[in-house]
């Protein structure tokens, strides 16, 4: 709606402002460092012609930064820290996008099942996901990784699982709240089915708020992983990942600070950017009311 | 509080309580000026009510809020608003806060979302009255017992104590009236008051304010869409539509003779109560403009009837008659 | 559909309540809230039934136990002699399509992420009724019948139309199954004066046109009187008066009916002696006469005996021990 005729209003009472239609800041600098390092990672390999992430050559170990070669330099079997970081950087965003797009698949569609029937299933549901919800994450994530094996699979899965509760939640919510709306009576009117109300009407309304919210958790599942990672749990090496190159790393901090600092750096640029990215959206999102 | 009602009364003067003079507001859009409200002019009396008349996107609660000082960095105001003779427009804001609530209070549409839930309703009075006045618990409790006995709501003792869920709409807004009396203002706006309530309630509430401003010499202002309920309650009258005052006069005589087209159309669009079944309404074409698209000349020119080329060029609000100022080119009933 | 035939005989009305009773149990509450009680009413083909009543009456909540959402916690809804309460699943959802529904808010009624154009086919697909060309087609006509330019707002979604558009959308969408009874729910209550009138008209076109009934729910009495050919006055969840429209507006026989016609009348001068009258609580109403609190007529039979709703004149029903003198 217009937002001076939004002004006037009765429907709201509320005063709403024009919200910027130009893309702010707060969205296109996380964006484009996010897509420059996605682009890095999954297509800089091929551009720079770096080395193999498992090519060893043990007569460079150790190798600082700024060394011809090796810009980043390598670690103590002499393998180049860029490439690694490069291909890490590969399994490190699987495995956040991947597990966040299974939890987020599972939990809102759980979260809105639940939300939209109510009713003892409701209750059924969101029972059991706050028992889960219950639990540390990470001993969560831990418990499911030791039971599947360390694998970059079982990571998803683990990470997967334990997210689903909190999607589960932002969609009930979401659904509860649009259900006092009266379209969703009309559509019932009008002869559609739970199915048809769920994904077309429900969904995309509560859409823009999983959608953020998923954004926001990529950061913290890439963090679990690298914490499952750390731990052992997580990829097996010689397979890269910055989880698991930080926990290499940690053994040679004092000989070789660069084995740990340098994923830890882009670990640190990627989640900063995924969540200026998310909260950006979500203040796009709710903003807009002056009172 | 009774004690000093004549002393309050004895204040009434010929002085205007509030004073517009070339009200604009603008709001900038999309790095587009958005002109609210025109060159609105306006005079409220001591002890008398304005009813200011229009439908969405008139600019009528605009003006109000630009008036209260409610509308924020994303406004521009400019024209004159006096206050008991005090300019506001251009008042630092720590200054203009000061005066809101104490020299002019407002009462909104919805009286649920203004009062807290979790307070007992007496409780939310005294703390007005405390606000406003170096008064200890006991006498501020004692005060707002005594105010939500003047806004006529009963056993007060007793409903004093209540949540605001355990009360009605009507009750709810005459406490929000009690609040917005615990200053004793100069002037209390109204926006919508009674458009929630129920039809009894609504004769209530609209009583209750016609016989509060006579008694505290308080000037009221009454935002309303329903010019049937402006005619009954309220002694002068403005007409908003597309951000301007189209039409003014005191009440009466703007009922008696009235010049507007669109004022007419909105009297004619009235349902009945003395309809026959199936009686078509005259109704009025098209819709309200959109502030953010004007159009050149008169905004009504492409609903009325009446419009012909001379219509494209903005008509003048102009006193035609003694007291009663019209924006029109052919006016009813006056021959050109 | 399937009972057109049944339509044609005289008398047999299209909807029918029978001693209807919807109560909520509401947390924290040890007795059930009491929504409607003992509704018993019929809408014939053809004409228009105005609701009115207070907030919290029960109005809204008659409407919703008719589709069934929810169902009524005592008494049946007969539509065209079928009894919806008994019906479940998808012969439920056959039957509903004969009753659509306009709502008081179009922009609530309305998914602010459908286009207009799919807003109003959606019954159409749903119920899979002709191809996709046919429905545009259908939604076009649609859109053209409540007077919106399929061309210049087909396109748009809810949120860049004004109230009364939406509205219009809200209508189209509504008539879009071809239903024979058509709720309004409180349909022009917050639309603009302008917008209000043109709707109102537009409506009585349709109604026309169509040969639609009307179940009009209102709390403005001079809205329901442009509209109605019977009106039903509703207290605290009960009915206490119908009757044809202009019997009822002329010479109110219970007494509330005649404190709200006072209210809107130009003319009120009746004193203000309901201001102390607050609606009793719907989880523990009167004993008796339920409008006995607030009545200036009430006396002790009141509050003992409940009134029954009885034949006052042909098409004049009232529940009051002591009407006022008719007319």
């Amino acid at each position: 709606m217009d937002e001076v005729v939004a002004l006037e209003g009765r429907r709201s009472g509320l005063l709403t402002i024009g919200r910027p239609r130009h893309l702010d800041w707060a969205l296109w600098i996380p964006g484009t460092v996010l897509v420059l390092l996605l682009g890095a990672c999954f297509l800089g390999p091929q551009i720079f012609g770096v080395p193999g992430p498992n090519v060893v050559n043990l007569g460079v170990p150790h190798v600082g930064l700024g060394a011809p070669g090796h810009l980043f330099g390598t670690d103590e079997l002499g393998r180049d820290l860029l490439s690694r970081s490069l291909y890490g950087g590969q399994t490190s965003f699987v495995v956040g996008i991947s597990s966040v797009a299974i939890g987020l698949g599972l939990g809102g569609l759980l979260g809105m099942v639940s939300g939209f029937t109510g009713g003892w299933l409701d209750s059924v549901i969101m029972r059991v996901l706050d028992i889960l919800l219950a639990f540390p994450s990470l001993i969560l994530a831990l418990t499911v990784a030791t039971y599947l094996g360390p694998s970059e699979r079982n990571v998803i899965l683990a990470i997967a699982f334990f997210t689903v509760p909190s999607y589960a939640r932002v969609a009930r919510s979401g659904t509860m709240q649009f259900k006092e709306r009266e379209f969703l009576l009309a559509g019932e009117l009008s002869g559609a089915g739970k199915t048809h109300l769920i994904f077309r009407h429900v969904l995309p309304n509560i859409w823009g708020r999983l959608m953020t919210y998923g954004l926001l958790t990529i950061g913290v599942a890439m963090i679990v992983e690298a914490s499952l990672s750390f731990l052992g749990l997580g990829i097996r090496p010689p397979q890269a990942s910055w989880g698991a190159m930080i926990a290499d790393g940690k053994a040679y901090l004092t000989v070789a600070p660069q084995m740990a600092l340098v994923p830890g750096a882009f670990l640190f640029v990627a989640i900063t950017s995924l969540n200026m990215l998310g909260d950006g959206i979500r203040s796009r999102f709710s903003g807009g009311e002056l009172w | 509080m009774t004690s000093t009602e004549g002393k309050v009364v004895s204040t009434v003067d010929t002085d205007a309580a509030l004073v517009l003079e070339h009200l604009r507001v603008t709001f900038n859009v999309r790095a587009k000026e958005v002109h609210a409200v025109n060159d609105v002019s306006l005079r409220v009396r001591p002890g008398k009510t304005l009813g200011i008349v229009g439908e969405s996107g008139s600019g009528k609660s605009v003006t109000v809020r630009a008036i209260m000082g409610l509308l924020g960095h994303s406004a521009t105001i400019s024209g004159s608003v006096r206050l008991d003779g005090e300019e506001l427009v251009g008042m630092p804001e720590d200054q203009l806060r000061r005066r809101r609530g104490v020299k002019m209070a407002m009462v909104f549409q919805d009286p649920m979302s203004s009062l807290n839930p979790t307070m007992r309703v007496g409780s939310q009075v005294a703390e007005a009255v405390r606000h406003h006045h170096r008064v200890g618990r006991k006498a501020a409790w004692s005060t707002a017992i005594d105010l939500l006995r003047s806004v006529r709501v009963p056993d007060p003792e007793r409903r004093a104590s209540d949540y605001p869920h355990q009360l009605s709409g009507g009750m709810r807004q005459r406490v929000m009236i009690a609040m917005a009396l615990s200053a004793r203002p100069s002037v209390l706006f109204a926006d919508e008051p009674t458009t929630a309530l129920d039809v009894t309630t609504q004769t209530q509430i609209l009583r209750l304010l016609d016989d509060l401003k006579e008694r505290y010499g308080m000037g009221v202002v009454l935002i309303t869409h329903d010019l049937g309920i402006a005619a009954r309650h309220t002694d002068d009258l403005a007409v908003m539509y597309g951000g301007r005052i189209v039409e003014a006069a005191p009440t009466a005589s703007l009922m008696s003779a009235i010049r507007m087209p669109y004022t007419q159309a909105l009297m004619d669009a009235i349902p009945r109560i003395d309809a026959l079944s199936h009686s078509r309404l005259a109704s009025i074409e098209g819709a309200p403009p959109d502030p953010s698209m004007p159009s050149p000349g008169c905004a009504f020119a492409p609903r009325c009837p009446r419009a012909v080329d001379r219509c494209s060029t903005t008509p003048p609000l102009t006193e035609g008659e003694p007291g009663h100022r019209w924006a029109c080119w052919y006016p009813l009933g006056v021959q050109s | 559909m399937s009972n057109a035939n049944n339509a044609a005989d005289a008398g047999a009305p299209l909807l029918e309540l029978r001693g209807v009773s919807k109560e909520f149990h509401v947390p924290g509450h040890r007795v059930p809230l009491s929504a409607v009680s003992d509704v018993s009413f019929s809408v014939h083909e053809g004409e228009t039934l105005g609701l009115v009543g207070e907030s919290g009456c029960g109005k809204s909540t008659t409407a919703r136990v008719i589709i069934q959402a929810p169902r009524p916690t005592r008494g049946e809804v007969l539509l065209r002699g079928v009894n919806m309460t008994a019906l479940h699943g998808q012969s439920l959802r056959k039957a509903r399509r004969e009753v659509q529904m306009v709502f008081q808010d179009p922009y609530s009624s309305l998914d602010p992420r459908w286009k207009v154009r799919d807003l109003v086919a959606e019954p159409l697909r749903v119920n899979h009724m002709g191809t996709r060309t046919e429905r545009a087609a259908r939604v076009d006509e649609l859109l053209s019948v409540v007077g919106l330019d399929p061309k210049q707002y087909g396109d748009r979604k809810p949120g860049n139309l004004s109230g009364g558009q939406a509205q219009r959308v809200g209508i189209a969408r509504a008539l879009a199954l071809s239903p024979s009874l058509v709720i309004c729910d409180e349909a022009v209550s917050s639309l603009d004066v302008s917008i209000r009138a043109q709707i109102l008209n537009l409506l009585e076109d349709l109604r026309q046109e169509l040969g639609l009934t009307y179940l009009f729910i209102a709390h403005d009495l001079t809205v329901v009187k442009h509209v109605s050919d019977w009106v039903g006055v509703m207290y605290l969840g009960r009915l206490c008066e119908h009757g044809r429209s202009d019997v009822i507006y002329r010479s109110p026989a219970h007494p509330y009916t005649a404190s709200l016609l006072a209210a809107v009348s130009e003319t009120a001068t009746a004193p203000d002696r309901s201001d102390a009258g607050e609606i009793p609580s719907p989880f523990n109403p009167p004993s008796g006469c339920r409008f006995r609190t607030r009545c200036p007529y009430a006396q002790e039979r009141c509050a003992e005996e409940v009134p029954e709703l009885r034949i006052l004149s042909a098409g004049h029903r009232v529940a009051c021990h002591f009407p006022l003198a008719t007319s």
